[in-house]
């Protein structure tokens, strides 16, 4: 049996040979094609996150916080591992909340106080809810969640998907209680839940 | 399970076109969740896989049959640089020392887009003649286990769907892969397309493979040795084999095939929907094909179309495909046929809270005719026949959700009708899954599938050999059919359990136990007389038989699935012990005529327990996926299986202990695949497949399989 030769594993750096060669006529038309539309803007299908991450970014228009909370630096907190957080980071770039800078600070969920103004809780910690919402009670933060019936067990606002759709599922009363006030905008976009 | 992340690649442009939407439309955008399609499949009751366009193109795979090595419990051996056996979970080389064509894969469904691609010859997928390529994929799904209540016929141990790509965007679509490397492998791919609105887009795409083999030489059963540029082969009966030139006009080419599709679909009412697609495609490859009692490979071409109608209007789903062609399985004179294959399919859902119930009917036709090709009176074709597969098929998929839907139990039921034999089996799949909480879930299927019968064991007529006795009186030994065989059926109980074990892991575990009995093969049976005119012929049958052996396979497979921020990990293995009860390593019935028949036949065995050494018993791999740096991506993948022995039916009929047995060294077989983005959709990649270099063939005195370093691009406006 013939062992093959090293000649032939290289064959295709023979770069001079290719052009000459009839199979790669096909080729040299593919890539006149890649180099007509290479800086051509196109897009990709959505992932949820893209969109997730606007939608909190539009919930400071909608929300208001009570005036100690309308000084220094906008914070938007993330509680576990996301793809969130990069999404967030990347869109939030060059925008602000009034004349405010806006950060993205992450936390463990065992963290003892929530310094910010929105908390999101990635659905990795969703087992978490409970106690979080129970050590911020009365803080004057929004907590966002993303998994079915967080909204009952202390979230503000609830991502859930439905039927390839986001959905808000909004508890006023635990909005209310942490002393924001949602504009009825955003109230008639949800689903409102007790 | 497959879990694809691929948020580190967010398109900014999009994310502009965002922040121009109201809150309002922002909830109106149709989104893919990554984490929703993982939750499908960690509900899925039965053993399920799916790869994407995304996995498969990270991985630099260069063809649909070498991304199969990505899924979990699939055996991918190569044969010859491009073409291989692919068998799932094994039942491989059964019964073994049996020509190639009854031992290669004809128990696992192929399937684009639903439309069968099963070639009814002698059953099986000939994957060179897929009209599509990597570029027409979105995915692929696998399903492991008998699965004939649900796919029809012929997923006598799974069903590979491979499901085509459509445009997403209004405009313009072009999508182009080529990439070429060692041993004058050359892939491209190229699709165009323009999607005019939500209800209309259209897709035109085509692909064109040549590679050359690794090596020049042909292995030679009789003489058990290779040869290169042979002048002559010794055949089974030690005649000479001398149209070499004939039989092998390209012996440097392993393949060489292009094609061409069409995809319409148009969708001009919600819930209403239409897709079309047709196409044809050239053919030609050295691999093994069939039995050619000389060689293991045949140079075997095709030369097929086809067209698929899709409607789904409300509830109800109609399919219509026809394929057909002209193949020939050897370059020999009298391996080529020409063939017709029309399916329809009509399914209605409906459901009603925790309850659905999906009714359908099926019928399928496959017509085969190689007398244009054969001398009717010398019977020298391939099975000197027309022959017609018909299946009917009466089916009903019920699902019910039940304890807050945690409990769901899922049952299929199909009564197929054949034509041979004629008669109808029932196929079962009864499934239940019950979710221990969101992160764990338990399952259990117990399913039974028969196998349709082929062209070849109900028709053939074939006259193998004559020689004179005496005076006026003649042996002919000849193949032939019959039309009653029992159709092989596979009974499978199987239990897994899935888990998101941390955040970060993900965990699938399948345990199976699978018996399938009626196997067929040529059997030397009793020989009759014939009267001629004035010569007499004693014919000595060789018949499609049904073999009493009972196939018995347990094993089981354990995925996991890492998925961090830039690093995803999917590393899968499987462990399969197979039996044979009543099997006996011969091929003549007890009163055929050959010496000591009525001691050593294939009935010889019965009692006995035999283990099937031709499948591995361990095989998996792993797939690691590093995103270096935003526009750097790095993978590496690993293909292993352990050692096996295959049996050719050269064995039996050499019967010396060494010719026809050839024992596979295990194998490790890693690759990697760098890509470099310079701008969005644009990708440049280079491939190194078989890094260890591990030369060794993986089928039986098949080809080498050394090095190989691919480069390409791969471009998506």
């Amino acid at each position: 049996m013939k062992t093959p030769k090293l000649s032939r594993i290289f064959s295709f750096i023979r770069l001079p040979q290719w052009i000459f060669f009839k199979r790669l006529r096909p080729l040299v038309l593919l890539f006149g094609l890649v180099l007509l539309n290479t800086f051509t803007a196109h897009a990709q299908q959505p992932a949820d996150y893209a969109i997730q991450a606007n939608i909190i970014y539009r919930f400071t228009k909608y929300i208001d916080w009570p005036e100690n909370k309308k000084t220094g630096d906008f914070i938007i907190g993330i509680v576990g591992d996301s793809p969130l957080t990069d999404e967030l980071k990347s869109f939030i770039a060059n925008k602000t909340v009034g004349n405010r800078k806006i950060v993205i600070k992450t936390f463990p969920s065992s963290a003892e106080a929530y310094p910010c103004h929105i908390l999101f809780i990635s659905e990795d910690e969703s087992s978490s809810l409970k106690k979080i919402a129970a050590r911020t009670s009365g803080n004057s933060l929004l907590l966002v969640s993303e998994s079915e019936g967080l909204a009952q067990k202390g979230s503000c606002i609830n991502f859930v998907i439905v039927a390839d759709h986001l959905k808000l599922e909004i508890n006023k009363n635990n909005i209310e209680e942490r002393n924001l006030n949602i504009a009825s905008e955003l109230l008639q976009l949800g689903k409102l839940v007790k | 399970m497959t879990v694809t992340h691929c948020y580190s690649q967010q398109d900014s442009t999009k994310m502009a076109a965002y922040a121009d939407l109201s809150l309002k439309d922002l909830l109106n955008v149709k989104i893919v969740s990554a984490s929703k399609k993982a939750e499908l499949l960690f509900d899925a009751p039965l053993s399920a896989s799916v790869i994407t366009r995304e996995d498969i193109r990270r991985a630099g795979s260069t063809s649909i049959m070498e991304a199969l090595r990505l899924v979990p419990g699939m055996i991918v051996r190569e044969q010859s640089n491009g073409n291989y056996d692919i068998h799932l979970r094994g039942m491989d080389n059964v019964p073994p020392n049996a020509p190639f064509d009854i031992t290669s894969n004809t128990t696992t469904l192929v399937m684009i887009d639903n439309r069968p691609v099963y070639n009814y010859l002698r059953g099986g997928t000939f994957w060179e003649t897929l009209p599509i390529d990597l570029n027409d994929v979105e995915k692929i799904e696998v399903v492991r286990g008998p699965a004939a209540a649900l796919y029809g016929p012929n997923a006598v141990n799974g069903v590979i769907n491979i499901i085509t790509r459509q445009a997403t965007k209004d405009g313009l679509y072009l999508v182009a892969n080529m990439q070429q490397g060692s041993n004058l492998t050359y892939v491209n791919n190229i699709s165009a397309g323009y999607r005019f609105n939500k209800k209309l887009n259209i897709i035109a795409s085509g692909n064109y493979q040549a590679r050359d083999r690794t090596q020049l030489s042909y292995f030679e059963f009789n003489r058990n040795r290779a040869f290169e540029y042979p002048s002559y082969f010794l055949n089974f009966q030690g005649d000479t084999i001398h149209n070499i030139d004939q039989r092998y006009p390209d012996k440097a080419m392993s393949m060489d095939k292009y094609a061409g599709n069409l995809f319409v679909n148009y969708e001009p009412a919600e819930k209403t929907k239409f897709n079309i697609s047709m196409g044809a495609q050239r053919s030609t490859v050295q691999r093994v094909s069939t039995e050619n009692e000389a060689t293991p490979l045949s140079t075997a071409s095709s030369s097929t179309h086809y067209a698929d109608l899709r409607a789904t209007v409300k509830s109800f789903t109609a399919q219509l495909s026809y394929n057909g062609g002209t193949q020939a399985t050897d370059a020999d004179p009298g391996r080529k046929y020409d063939f017709s294959i029309t399916n329809a399919n009509l399914e209605y859902n409906f459901s009603k809270g925790n309850f659905s119930i999906k009714p359908g009917l099926s019928y399928s036709t496959a017509i085969y005719d190689d007398r244009k090709y054969s001398d009717l009176v010398l019977k020298n074709g391939l099975f000197n026949a027309r022959g017609n597969i018909i299946t009917k098929s009466a089916s009903i998929r019920a699902e019910y959700k039940l304890l807050n839907n945690r409990l769901r139990l899922v049952a299929g039921f199909a009564s197929n009708t054949f034509n041979h034999p004629d008669s109808t089996y029932i196929s079962y799949q009864l499934a239940t899954t019950y979710k221990i909480s969101k992160k764990h879930l338990l399952r259990a299927v117990y399913s039974r599938a028969p196998r349709s019968s082929n062209i070849f064991d109900s028709y053939v007529t074939k006259t193998v050999a004559i020689f004179p006795e005496s005076n006026n009186r003649y042996v002919r030994e000849g193949l032939e059919g019959d039309a009653n065989l029992k159709l092989l059926t596979a009974d499978m109980f199987e239990a897994g359990y899935r888990g998101n074990i941390t955040k970060k892991w993900d965990i699938d575990v399948e345990v199976f136990d699978i018996r399938a009995r009626n196997y067929t093969t040529p059997v030397l049976s009793r020989a009759y007389t014939e009267l001629n005119g004035a010569d007499t012929i004693d014919v000595w049958p060789i018949r499609a038989t049904n073999l009493p052996a009972i196939l018995h396979q347990r094993g089981f497979t354990v995925s996991l699935t890492w998925s961090g921020k830039k690093l995803q990990a999917k590393p899968f293995i499987t462990w399969q012990h197979t039996t044979a009860k009543n099997y006996a390593p011969y091929i003549n019935s007890a009163d055929a005529p050959a010496p000591y028949a009525a001691q050593a036949n294939i009935y010889s065995g019965m009692g006995s327990t035999t283990s099937i050494k031709s499948t591995p018993a361990l095989f998996g791999g792993a797939s690691v996926n590093y995103a270096l740096l935003p526009k750097l991506n790095l993978n590496m993948t690993a293909y292993y299986y352990s050692s096996q022995t295959y049996y050719h039916v050269s064995n039996i009929i050499f019967n010396d202990g060494v010719r026809g047995i050839d024992t596979i060294k295990a194998k490790l077989i890693l690759n990697a695949s760098v890509s470099y983005m310079p701008a969005k959709g644009l990708h440049f990649f280079c491939s190194g497949k078989n890094l260890l270099g591990n030369q060794s063939r993986e089928f039986f005195h098949t080809d080498a399989v050394p090095f190989m370093l691919l480069a390409g691009i791969n471009y998506e406006f």
